[in-house]
């Protein structure tokens, strides 16, 4: 085993040095890293936030030398997390993050260096050798791990996203008194439909709605599924004492009905809204 | 405890709000005394009231499906006003429907509804 390893002293004093140069090293990477820069990501009024997680990651790193493996692990996984999170909404992008960690690897391991080169005397080449493998191993680690949890966080918006895009998808919009319109656009499937359901039913309700025009103008396909999702829809406004009459009824979409077998029962139908209004209100 | 569903009289219509979730026998106790009533007053229609009622079981349901067709036979029509929107789709995903049944948004529609109905 090589000389430097087990000595537990040679561990801690490489520790207290760095740690010492933690100021040093925050300031050198938020000069570089915030502003106007050409390697600037951040923006200055994020130095303070910055400066806290730089100091953070250079504390948990360091004590890769003091700490076991497990733990040093865990207490890097929740830095990542809560930063990884942070600079996800800040907008940073997976190949400046990267960059960035390239930046303060790069002094990082210069510190390193530059305490093992004024001890020459306590270390030999495999000491060298062994204590940049240990800090590339753990920079390495980090760099994963603040990747998973950068691409959770990404996916955590888009989800909320679409979340929001599909809620807002089908507002039920007052034409009279008693009567709205429900124009649904684009495909609906059954997660989609499940929100129809929901807000269109609270939204005639709150609005009091006698008779409710639900127009499929803009609905590509109209299968056996979202037939199925239509009349559910109309049974539970039925339910509340709303009348649903459907409009927007294409040419391909009385084709296909009637070739499925599709039966609307007891359900009005028209061509267009325009015809539909005309008639029924 | 025995708590009954109070029935009120408005004219020739019986007027009845559920206040809380039924248990089932309140509800078959419910049911005896909605005809009872039926009975004893000659009424011609009957609003029940859910609106205060955010769930509702298959075995509830069946209870109101019930009271409605048995009031037909006793010559009343029923309307069910004032289903929530949780409840609405609850039932349709039970897959009742309640298809023969009146529906309105609330009390004041419910009685327009019978109304109409009654004079046609």
């Amino acid at each position: 085993m090589q000389k430097g390893c087990f000595n537990v002293g040679k561990r801690e004093d490489i520790y207290e040095y760095i740690i010492s140069k933690k100021e040093e090293m925050a300031d050198e990477w938020l000069e570089r890293s915030t502003g106007s820069g050409e390697e600037s990501v951040f923006r200055s009024d994020e130095k303070g936030k910055l400066h806290i997680q730089h100091d953070q990651l250079i504390e948990t790193v360091s004590r890769i030398f003091i700490e076991d493996n497990n733990d040093f692990k865990l207490h890097i996984d929740n830095w990542s997390e809560a930063v990884a999170s942070h600079w996800v909404k800040s907008g940073v992008t997976m190949h400046e993050t990267i960059a960035q960690f390239r930046l303060i690897r790069g002094d990082y391991w210069n510190s390193v260096k530059n305490y093992i080169l004024s001890e020459k005397q306590g270390f030999s080449i495999e000491d060298a050798f062994y204590w940049s493998n240990i800090v590339n191993d753990a920079f390495d680690f980090i760099m994963e791990n603040f990747a998973r949890h950068f691409e959770d966080a990404h996916k955590k918006i888009l989800t909320s996203q679409q979340q929001m895009i599909t809620e807002l998808s089908s507002p039920v919009i007052p034409v009279k008194r008693g009567i709205g319109i429900l124009p649904l656009v684009g495909d609906i499937d059954t997660y989609r439909a499940r929100i129809i359901l929901e807000t269109g039913l609270e939204q005639a309700a709150t609005q009091k709605l006698d008779m409710l025009f639900i127009d499929l103008s803009a609905v590509p396909i109209v299968d056996t599924m979202v037939a199925h999702q239509l009349f559910q829809l109309i049974d539970a406004l039925r339910l509340i004492g709303v009348e649903a009459i459907l409009s927007g009824i294409r040419p391909e979409i009385a084709q296909t009905a009637v070739q499925l077998g599709i039966e609307f029962r007891g359900i009005k139908t028209q061509a267009t809204l325009m015809n539909a209004l005309e008639r029924y209100s | 405890m025995n708590m009954r569903i109070p029935i009120l009289k408005l004219k020739d219509i019986l007027i009845v709000s559920l206040q809380w979730e039924l248990d089932d026998q309140t509800a078959i106790q419910f049911q005896e005394d909605l005809l009872e009533k039926l009975h004893d007053t000659s009424a011609r229609g009957v609003v029940i009231d859910l609106t205060p009622i955010d769930f509702i079981d298959s075995f509830i349901a069946k209870v109101l499906g019930d009271v409605i067709s048995m009031s037909g036979l006793m010559g009343a029509r029923v309307v069910i006003t004032g289903i929530q929107p949780a409840v609405a789709i609850t039932l349709i995903e039970l897959g009742i429907r309640l298809e023969n049944v009146m529906t309105a948004l609330d009390l004041e529609n419910g009685m327009d509804k019978l109304q109409h109905e009654l004079e046609a």
